[in-house]
Order: structure tokens, then sequence, then C-alpha cells
């Protein structure tokens, strides 16, 4: 399997922020800049995810693309942030965003989900897991009773979508944390395709993240911010050891 | 922040949501700049410097035959104080290098001749063309509101280029504005220089290669002394450029005190800051630049002084929002001698400074001043006698610069 590197930005009132333990946020600029340096370092996809969403996905999402258009942004996007009906979801993917990104809140309801899936096949569709270990089992992070275990059983067996699987206490920091991926891949055991974040900031840990069988990709966040060739750095480093795009 | 955001103050400090960097605010009002501030007492300093060390140790003539690193330097208080760190904390070789703005105080320049003077090291320094220099600066007052673009663009380009060019990998900033400001990132980040920075946040989203776009006349050969190296030149060569205040807890205030007792410092005080350290060097960068960046932004550089002085606790926030009040309105001073050298009639400053138009870049460089200053620049007898005309008073300020 040819695996990817994505960048994760994260929209917090229309700027991208550094975010740590998914609680501070701190302003890095304007879409626009970093969109432009991605796509000139040829990251293979953006995962946007905004958190600063209004009432409308219809209007987040319709300026958001605007300019994105207008930047002419060709690296494929994934977007996620208020989708909370299939009319979103379906918006999203009709205004040409190539996959929507799912949150845990909207799985929840689980009929939905299915709908979505159903509607727009499972191939254009992210699930976003932020995961906790606060005391013990894994949980979804704003979800205690919620165990990952529980969120695992639910999830069909052949589910063709990508999860993504960030570690909340991680997030932020310069080392991902192991044993916590080790523990939830270990629980998720029967699926596959799970995009790693949270903590990786180094080519050694991406090329350890990206050796194991159930990860399709790795998604960087913070780091992209503040190493200017880390996606380019990173993809020279690695390219003969895992097969990933050029 | 798109027009129809609200617009927020910081519960503890002056800035507000609105500021060009960016600004978050936590569930309690706090804002990030204030919130990373915190780290400045948080933070081990001296396992920091020991961080710092074995990152320049690295760095020691391994690289190059000549430097260990390039200091950027203006010849302001924190340019004294990074080179005295480099050379006596850090036993470094730097290469310092300067890009001349063509109009210097001075204060600025009496200060960068000490600098050059009393610290051991080699210097180097770039002056553009005055001519070009003006015509950059009448295009970005005319478009972005700002006279400095030229100056930080070559300033942020030049040490790059000279790394590329002299095998330097190491470029060795002060303070990372963007954390000092706005919190940008927590300082164990440890981040370093990044283009898209540069571009977004030093240059105001226009970098050399888009100020064209403003005026037919450009030549994009009049500027390529500003370029900046590419993405291949700069990971070939392995160029990183690092910020001290990431390793060091950084107080200009208290770096004043000390590169004025140990090195002979000098301020120089202006009409709309209470201190008289911050940029000396440049005779309008508390002026008229200021009074522009209050005009597009409302706030002004008093206002980063007092909610620096703020976070270190120097200052409460009532007596610094009366501070703030008495000092944004007033008319910025050394306003002739530079509308003289840009080519621009002073009548033309005098009554629109304290109207706040929204028109007023537009009636700042109505009439013919386009006209006006091409015949200035027009290179025969003439000219120069109507260059020295104006400037011979105050030669060394405006015009030949350093």
């Amino acid at each position: 399997m040819i695996k990817r590197i994505a960048a994760t930005l994260i929209l917090d009132s229309n700027q991208i922020i550094n975010a740590y333990n998914f609680e501070v946020h701190l302003p890095v600029g304007k879409l626009k800049y970093t969109l432009e340096r991605l796509q000139e370092f040829e990251v293979d996809e953006i995962n946007i995810l905004n958190t600063s969403h209004s009432n409308s996905v219809v209007n987040d999402l319709d300026k958001l693309l605007e300019d994105i258009n207008n930047w002419h942004v060709s690296t494929p996007l994934a977007y996620g942030g208020g989708i909370s009906t299939l009319t979103d979801a379906v918006y999203v993917i009709k205004s040409g965003v190539e996959r929507v990104i799912i949150s845990a809140n909207t799985f929840f309801d689980f009929d939905l989900f299915s709908d979505i899936c159903r509607t727009l096949g499972d191939q254009a569709i992210i699930l976003h897991l932020p995961i906790e270990f606060k005391g013990g089992s894994p949980s979804i992070r704003g979800y205690s009773n919620k165990l990952l275990s529980d969120v695992n059983a639910l999830i069909p067996i052949n589910w063709g979508g990508e999860i993504m699987l960030t570690i909340v206490e991680s997030d932020g920091k310069k080392f991902p944390n192991w044993q916590n991926i080790g523990d939830a891949l270990g629980i998720m055991a029967g699926h596959s395709n799970f995009i790693l974040a949270g903590g990786f900031a180094d080519f050694k840990d991406i090329s350890a993240g990206l050796s194991l069988d159930q990860v399709s990709a790795i998604s960087i966040g913070n780091y992209l911010h503040r190493v200017e060739h880390s996606i380019i750095e990173i993809k020279q480093k690695i390219k003969s050891s895992i097969q990933i795009r050029r | 922040m798109t027009m129809n955001q609200r617009i927020e103050q910081c519960v503890r400090c002056l800035y507000k949501t609105n500021h060009p960097f960016g600004l978050t605010l936590d569930k309690n009002g706090v804002c990030s700049g204030c919130l990373v501030h915190e780290e400045k007492d948080l933070l081990d300093w001296k396992m920091r410097l020991g961080m710092l060390k074995n990152l320049t140790d690295s760095y020691k003539l391994k690289q190059s035959k000549n430097y260990d690193c390039i200091v950027p330097v203006s010849g302001g208080q924190d340019s004294f104080f990074i080179v005295h760190t480099v050379i006596h904390e850090l036993g470094l070789n730097p290469l310092l290098v300067n890009f001349n703005r063509n109009f210097n105080s001075a204060v600025g320049i009496k200060n960068l001749s000490q600098l050059r003077t009393i610290f051991p090291a080699d210097f180097r320094q770039f002056t553009i063309n005055p001519i070009i220099s003006r015509k950059v600066i009448r295009t970005t007052l005319a478009n972005l509101g700002t006279i400095n673009w030229l100056w930080i663009a070559g300033q942020t380009s030049l040490p790059v280029r000279i790394a590329d060019e002299l095998k330097i990998p190491l470029i060795i900033w002060g303070a990372h504005q963007g954390i000092e400001q706005v919190g940008m990132y927590s300082h164990t980040d440890e981040v370093e220089m990044t283009s898209r920075y540069r571009k977004e946040h030093d240059l105001m989203g226009i970098d050399e290669k888009e100020i064209f776009k403003f005026d037919p006349d450009f030549n994009p050969n009049d500027i390529s002394s500003l370029t900046y190296p590419s993405d291949d030149q700069i990971i070939k060569n392995g160029t990183r450029g690092i910020y001290l205040s990431n390793y060091l807890r950084w107080d200009p205030v208290q770096q004043h005190t000390f590169v004025k007792d140990k090195y002979g410092y000098i301020g120089r005080k202006t009409n709309r800051t209470y201190y008289d350290f911050d940029n000396p060097d440049c005779p309008v960068y508390n002026g008229l630049q200021d009074y522009l960046k209050f005009m597009r932004l409302g706030y002004a550089k008093v206002t980063d002084q007092l909610v620096r002085d703020i976070r270190h606790k120097r200052i409460d926030k009532e007596s610094a929002k009366r501070i703030e009040s008495e000092y944004l309105n007033k008319a910025p001073d050394s306003l002739k001698g530079f509308a003289d050298w840009l080519g621009i009639s002073v009548k033309n400053f005098g009554p629109l400074m304290l109207s706040l138009d929204s028109n007023f870049l537009e009636q700042l460089l109505s009439g013919d001043w386009r006209s006006e200053i091409n015949e200035l620049d027009k290179p025969n007898l003439n000219h120069i006698d109507s260059v020295y005309k104006f400037i011979d008073s105050d030669f060394k300020n405006f015009g030949k610069g350093i």
C-alpha cells in the first residue's frame, strides 16, 4: 500500500492555530499562506478541521471554498466542522472537497452516520476520533462514557472509510505516545486505514507510524507550522524505506 | 478575522482579536500572548540556555571556514544584546549583517558605529539604490499603508542570501515577534525562521515576487537584491534561523539597561512612545510609520510597549489604558525630512495626519507626486542639486543613510 503524509490544519475564528491537548489554541496565521506553502511542499492531502463553525456549514464552507478556489489549491482536501446533517455532508462533497470529516458527535447518531455512508460512499468519509486515556480505558474526548471499545463495536468490520485517530494527550507535543497508540490500535484490531495524528514531529516517528500495517497515513499538525521544510524533508528521508506518494 | 466577527479585547492586556498576527482568547478571555508570556516565569531558563549552547556548539567552525553563524543587526538595542550573547555567552564567531534602510537617525548611525567598533566581529552591509528605495517605499505607502516594507524585506532576506552564498547554515535572530506579541507558539516549540512567516506577517502578505503588481513601472530587476533563497537552496545549505527568545527569558527593558550600561547604547525619545530604546535607529518608525499603523489597526507602538509592561507586571491595565490614550493621537515628528526625501510634499501630510480620513493615503499621494519624483530621480546635475537642497541639513539621516 502506498502510504501518505497529510497535513492537519485547525481553524479557529478563521485563523489557523497551533493546538495543544485540544485545549490551548495559539494563532498561526491565515489559511491562504499555509495552503500556498503546503502546495509547494507537495503534501499528499490536507485535512481542515474547523473548530469555530457557525450554525451554517453552507456559509462556512462557501467562504472557505471561494478562497481555496482563488488560491488555486489542487491538493486533495478533506473538511470537517459542524457537519450535523446529511445535507451538510452532501454539501461538502458537492462543493468539490474530496472527503468529509465526520466528528464523533455525528457518529454517535448512528442512523445519521449510516445515512451519510450510504449516500456518499464510505471512501468519501474520514471518521475523526480523538482518544483520551484518562483513568484507564480509552474513551472519546468529551464523552467519557463512550469507550473506544464501544465505538469499535459500532463500526462495521468492512467499513471502507478512514479513521483519523488522534491521541489527545499527545496533541501539540513533539513525540507520539506509542503506548497509547498501540492500545488504541489493539482495541480496533479489526480495522485498518487509520490516519494517525498527535505528536508526530520527527521523521523517525512518522516513519515508525507509517510502518504499522493498520496505518495508511500520518497527519502532521503543529510541526509543519514551526519547521518550514518538514514535509519535504520527511518525504526525502523515508522514501527509501516506505512506499509513499512522490 | 472577518468583518462580521466581533472584536474583543484581552481581559489582561490591551491587544484585541483584530491584531494583524492573529490572536486567540481562552475561555476566560485571556489572550494567547498573555498565556504564552506566563511561560517566562515557569520555564527553566538555565536549562534552556544549556540547550541553546548544545545547539550552537554543533555549528562552531564545523561547516564554515570563516564564521560560525550570521547575526542580522540594525543597531537597535536588541542588536547589542544579541551580539553580546552570541560572542560572549555562546562563544561564537558571527558575521554581522545589516541592510541599510537609506534613512537612519543620527542616534542609529552612532549606535551601529559603536556596535561595529566594540564587538570583535566582521560586519557586512548592503545599501540598496536610494532611487529604487524611494520608489518601493512610495508604492508600499500607497498600497499597503507602510513605509517599512522595504527595510523588512531586505533585513529578512539579506542574512539568508549571505548564509547561502558563504555556506553558513546558522542564522541567529533575537525575538520571535509572533511569540512576543500574540503567543503564536510555545517557547518550547523552538520555532525557527520560515519564509511563510516572513511573507504573511513581516511583509503583510506581499513578498518581493508580488510587490510589482502595484506599480506598472516596476522592474523586477530593481529589487532583485531582496530575493529570498529558494527552498532547494535553503535545504541544500541546511540554512536555519533560530530565535534567542526561545532560550533566554526575553525582556527588552532589562536588556536595555544592560546594553546601555555595558556598551553605551543610546536611546532616542519620540513623542508617540514612552520608552526611548525601541527602534531609535529609524527616524520615522515611531513617528509616521507608527501613525500609519494606528490608522490601519487602531493601536500603535505605545500599545506594544504597554502590553509588554503589563505582562512583565510593571504597570496595571487601567494605567496602561490611560497612557495609551495620551499617545495614540499625537502627531508624528521627524516628518519633514522624510517627506522631502521621499519626494512627497509635506503639505500633503500635515492636515491629514490627525484626520483618520479613510482616503488618507490617496490624498497623501495626490497631486503630481509621481511626476515630481520622476523628475527628482533623473540623474542629472539639477537632480543632485535638488537632492542636496532638501537633505543638506540632515544628510546623514535621509539619503546617504549610513
